[in-house]
């Protein structure tokens, strides 16, 4: 259960603070949602296995955490009123984060997305086994 | 609810709540982007403010997590709902 994340990007001159704060949460929601529990499963035939959004599972109401987003607000200097456009952009680096703090929390190091509760214990069990 | 066991019986479609105090909330709580779930959001929680008017978190959580949003965090729909809970027991 994620408790916060916090997101800071520099989109110059926010003009519509309630939008572009609302489409970085959306970001870092579909990010965390890559980094904890959504994963494309392949056969051996390249075919995807996940059919549903039953088998693929994104992030639901209730399981987000508190998001805190801030801005550094770099103007630019060929725009009206130093405005950078923003989209996507909370969904790149959030999904890194979350695995380093996992990395930190398990004392182990992740190295892949998404990070299931399976995967942190099968690294712990490699990394005990490697130093015995 | 399958839609044959409806038959006879008076629906409510997404246009009948123009207007409503839920449609409201998420104009002014900012809770949608791209709009594709708002109307079974705005459907769903209608539905839990007539059945559970004074839902509790847990509730709330039940009944709306079978709708799925991609563009938002969940959070201002959350405020909406509950700004519209809360003025229902108020």
């Amino acid at each position: 259960m994620i408790l916060r994340a916090a997101t800071v990007l520099d989109a110059g001159k926010v003009i519509n603070p309630k939008g572009a704060k609302g489409v970085v949460m959306g970001g870092m929601s579909m990010g965390l949602g890559l980094g904890s529990r959504e994963s494309f499963i392949y056969d051996q035939q390249q075919e995807l296995q996940n059919t549903s959004l039953r088998t693929y599972k994104v992030l639901r109401i209730g399981e987000q955490p508190e998001y805190l987003v801030d801005w550094g607000e770099t103007p630019n200097a060929n725009a009206p009123f130093g405005a950078r456009g923003i989209g996507e952009h909370g969904i790149v680096a959030i999904h890194a984060a979350l695995v380093n703090a996992l990395s930190r929390a398990a004392q182990v190091e992740l190295d892949q997305v998404p990070v299931i509760p399976e995967l942190i214990w099968q690294k712990r069990e490699e990394e005990k086994a490697s130093s015995h | 609810m399958l839609a044959v066991e409806a038959v006879g019986r008076k629906t409510q479609t997404v246009e009948g709540l123009n207007g409503a105090p839920i449609q409201k909330a998420f104009v002014e709580k900012f809770a949608f982007q791209c709009g594709y779930c708002t109307s079974g959001f705005i459907m769903n929680c209608q539905g839990l403010i007539n059945i559970h008017p004074d839902a509790s978190d847990e509730v709330m959580q039940e009944w709306l997590q079978s709708n799925i949003c991609r563009c938002t965090s969940y959070q201002e729909i959350t405020e909406a709902i509950k700004s519209v809970l809360s003025s229902e027991n108020a």
